[in-house]
C-alpha cells in the first residue's frame, strides 16, 4: 500500500529536497506541499495524505496552529510528523501536545526520515521513544500535579500495555512481552487511546508521562 | 566569642591587614631615610614639620590613585576579607571619585593593617619569650631594654605562657572585629556606587540582550541554511542517477545557501568580536548624537533619508539615546535589506520626536510589491522588540498602504521646559 505524504515548509527548497527524498522510494509519494501553515487544511482536504510533514516555525501560521487546526478539522486526520531544525526546540512539545505523532530533525539521514514516515503512517509503535522521555523530562515541572490516571479506568492489561508502549515498543513486541496475541494487544490499545481521549499513541505516553502514571526518572 | 577564633575567615583577615602592615612597614622604610635627609637641611621646626608630613602622606595618596590599585585591592578584598563585589571583577579606577574613593580604602588599609601589625608583633614577639619563662632560672629577666619580668621558679610563674595565650586570642578578636568593620565599608568604598550600579546592570541587561539576539541570528540563518544544504544534499545524492536535472538544481541551491550562511557567520562572529558592543568594557556606544554620521553613512549609499527631529534629544537618559540609536541603525539596515528595490530609488523618512509623552521614533519607507511578505518580522524587527522591551516601550511594524512603518515610543521622564 502506497504512503501519501504532503509537505509543510515555508522554504521551497526544504520542500524540494524532502519530496526527491521521499518519492525516491516506491511505496511513498508526496502528492501535495504547502508553503505556510495557512494553506495546509486545504490541501489535505484536497489529497487525502496520511502522512502530513509540518514545519514548525512558518512565518504566517506556524506548525503548531497547523497542526491542531488539522486534527480539529478533518476526520479522519492524517498523521503529523513535526519537522523542525532544533532538538531543543521548545515548539517541538507543544505540538506533540496539539496532536503530531512525532518529530524528526531536519538534518536526520533521508533511510530515517523514510523509516519514520513509515512508523507514524503504521502507528503500530512510537516514534524515538527516547527523544519523548526527554522532551516530557524537559517541560514537565517538578511541581505539577502528579495525578496520576485513576479517572480513566484503565484496566490492569491497558495499563501493563500503556507502560510498554511509553517504553517504544510495537504491537507485535507487546503482544510478545505479554504472550498475548497481536489482535488483542491492537484492541487494548484502541480501547486505552478511546479512554484517554489520545489520538495516538505519542499522546497517550504524553499523558502517561505528564500524570506521573509512568515516571520520568 | 570562641567560635570567631576557630572561623577560618579571622585568619584570612588578619593575612589582609598583615597585608596592609607590611605594605606600612615598607613605606616607613622610605620615609625614614626621606626624613633624616629633611632633619640634615636644618630648616625651621614649622618647615620640617610641613615636609615630613609631605613626604610621609604623599606616597600612600599618590599610590592610591593609581588605577590598578582599586584592581588589586578588588582581588585581596574578595580573597582575603571575603567580600562580594556587585562589579566582578573589580575592574580598575575608571573615574576620579573612584580614585579618590580607593585611595581613601587604601589609607584605611594601611592604618588598620598598620595597628594591627604592630600588635601582632608584640604579642608573637613578647608571647614568645613570656612562654618560656617557666622553664628558665629563676632571678630578674630583660624582656625589652628597661622593662623587666620576674622568674620565680614557683608555679605562679606560669601567669606568664597564659597571659601571652590570652593576648593571642584577644588579638585575633581584635582583628576579626576590625576585619569585619573592613569588610562592612569595602563595598560602599572599593565597591560601584549607586550610579555604577545602574550602569553595570545596563551594561549586563544589553549584554544578554545582545547574546540572545546572536543566538537567535545564528539559528536562524546558520541553522537553517544548513539543514537545507543536508536535505538538499541529501535529495540529489539519491535522484543523481535518475533525475540528474534535480541534482544540478540542488547542488546550486547548496552553493547558494553555503555562501549565505558564511556571509551570516562572518557577521555574527564579527559582532561576537567587536568591542564596541555592549559589554565592552571602555568603547562610549554611539548615542542620538552620533545620528548625523549614521545618516550620512546611509546617505552615501544612495539611500534618500529625511529626518524631523523635535524636542531637546540632548535630555534623553543616556541609555535611551544610546538604545534609540541603534534602533534607528537596526531599522534603516531593515528598510535597506526588504524594500526590494535598489538603493538608488529607497527614500526612508525618519521621524525623531521627544516630549512629555515620552520618545518616538518613525521609519518609513516605500516597498515594492513583492518584497511585502518579507516584512513580517525578520531577525531585525526581533532585536529592535528585545532592545524596546527592556526599555518598556512599544513597537508597531507593518504595513500602511504601499509603505513599511517602523515606529517605536519609548516611556522618557523628561522634565520638558514650558
Amino acid at each position: 500500500m502506497e504512503i501519501s505524504v504532503v509537505v509543510v515548509d515555508d522554504e521551497p527548497l526544504i520542500r524540494s529536497g524532502l519530496r526527491a527524498i521521499i518519492d525516491a522510494e516506491p511505496d511513498l509519494k508526496v502528492v501535495g506541499e504547502a508553503g505556510d501553515g495557512a494553506e495546509v487544511l486545504p490541501v489535505v482536504r484536497r489529497t487525502q495524505p496520511d502522512v502530513v510533514l509540518m514545519d514548525v516555525r512558518m512565518p504566517a501560521v506556524d506548525g503548531i496552529q497547523a497542526t491542531r487546526l488539522l486534527l480539529e478539522g478533518l476526520d479522519p486526520a492524517p498523521r503529523v510528523l513535526v519537522v523542525t531544525t532544533f532538538e531543543n526546540d521548545d515548539y517541538v512539545y507543544d505540538a506533540l501536545r496539539a496532536g503530531a505523532s512525532g518529530f524528526l530533525l531536519k538534518r536526520t539521514p533521508p533511510d530515517d526520515i523514510i523509516a519514520a514516515i513509515r512508523t507514524v503512517a503504521g502507528s503500530e509503535s512510537l516514534l524515538f521513544p527516547e527523544a519523548i522521555r526527554a522532551l516530557a523530562l524537559a517541560h514537565v515541572t517538578e511541581q505539577a500535579q502528579l495525578s496520576g490516571l485513576d479517572a480513566y479506568q484503565l484496566t490492569e492489561r491497558e495499563q501493563e500495555v500503556l507502560r510498554l508502549m511509553a517504553r517504544g515498543l510495537s504491537n507485535a513486541e507487546i503482544a510478545g512481552e505479554l504472550i498475548l496475541g497481536v489482535q488483542t494487544i491492537k484492541t487494548h490499545v484502541a480501547n486505552l487511546l478511546a479512554k484517554l481521549g489520545a489520538r495516538d499513541r505519542t499522546q497517550a505516553v504524553i499523558q502517561a508521562y505528564e500524570s506521573g502514571f509512568v515516571p520520568l526518572r | 566569642m570562641a567560635n570567631v577564633l576557630v572561623r577560618g575567615s579571622t585568619y584570612l583577615r588578619w593575612v589582609y591587614l598583615l597585608l596592609g602592615a607590611a605594605l606600612v612597614l615598607a613605606f616607613i622604610l622610605v620615609d625614614s631615610g626621606l626624613v633624616s635627609l629633611i632633619d640634615d637641611l636644618q630648616l625651621p621646626g614649622v618647615l620640617t614639620a610641613i615636609l615630613v608630613v609631605l613626604v610621609v602622606a604623599a606616597p600612600p595618596l599618590v599610590l592610591g590613585t593609581l588605577p590598578a590599585v582599586r584592581e588589586v585591592e578588588g582581588i585581596a578584598v574578595e580573597s582575603l576579607l571575603g567580600v562580594r563585589f556587585e562589579e566582578r571583577p573589580l575592574g580598575p579606577s575608571r573615574t576620579w571619585a573612584q580614585r579618590r574613593r580607593t585611595t581613601a580604602w587604601f589609607c584605611v588599609h594601611l592604618t588598620a593593617g598598620g595597628l594591627v601589625g604592630i600588635l601582632s608583633t608584640a604579642v608573637f614577639g613578647f608571647g614568645a619569650v613570656l612562654l618560656a619563662a617557666p622553664f628558665r632560672s629563676p632571678g630578674p629577666r630583660e624582656l625589652v631594654p628597661g622593662l623587666t619580668y620576674q622568674v620565680t621558679g614557683r608555679w605562679t610563674d606560669f601567669w606568664m605562657p597564659l597571659a601571652t595565650i590570652v593576648a593571642i586570642a584577644a588579638l585575633f578578636l581584635l582583628s576579626a572585629g576590625i576585619g569585619a568593620l573592613l569588610a562592612y565599608a569595602a563595598p560602599r568604598l572599593l565597591g560601584p556606587t549607586p550610579a555604577e550600579r545602574i550602569e553595570l546592570l545596563e551594561r549586563r541587561t544589553a549584554t544578554l540582550a545582545e547574546r540572545n539576539r546572536l543566538a537567535r541570528e545564528l539559528h536562524d540563518s546558520v541553522g537553517h541554511a544548513l539543514s537545507l544544504v543536508t536535505i538538499q544534499a541529501a535529495a540529489a545524492r539519491r535522484v543523481l542517477a535518475t533525475d540528474p536535472a534535480f541534482a544540478e538544481t540542488a547542488l546550486a541551491a547548496m552553493e547558494t545557501s553555503a555562501r549565505a550562511a558564511l556571509a551570516d557567520l562572518d557577521h555574527v562572529l564579527g559582532l561576537l568580536r567587536d568591542d564596541r558592543r555592549p559589554g565592552s568594557q571602555t568603547a562610549p556606544q554611539a548615542t542620538l548624537g552620533n545620528l548625523t554620521r549614521l545618516v550620512e553613512a546611509t546617505r552615501a549609499g544612495g539611500i534618500t533619508v529625511g529626518v524631523r527631529r523635535t524636542g531637546d534629544l540632548e535630555q534623553l537618559p543616556a541609555a535611551v539615546s544610546r538604545e534609540a540609536y541603534r534602533i534607528i541603525q537596526e531599522g534603516l539596515t531593515n528598510a535597506i535589506r526588504h524594500a526590494g528595490r535598489p538603493a538608488g530609488e529607497l527614500t526612508v523618512d525618519l521621524v525623531i520626536n521627544l516630549d512629555k509623552s515620552g520618545l518616538l521614533l518613525e521609519l518609513t519607507n516605500p516597498v515594492s510589491a513583492g518584497a511585502a511578505d518579507h516584512s513580517g518580522g525578520g531577525r531585525g524587527l526581533a532585536g529592535i522588540r528585545e532592545r524596546v522591551a527592556v526599555l518598556r516601550g512599544t513597537v508597531e511594524a507593518g504595513l500602511v498602504a504601499d509603505r513599511w512603518r517602523l515606529a517605536v515610543r519609548l516611556p522618557v521622564a523628561v522634565t520638558t521646559k514650558a
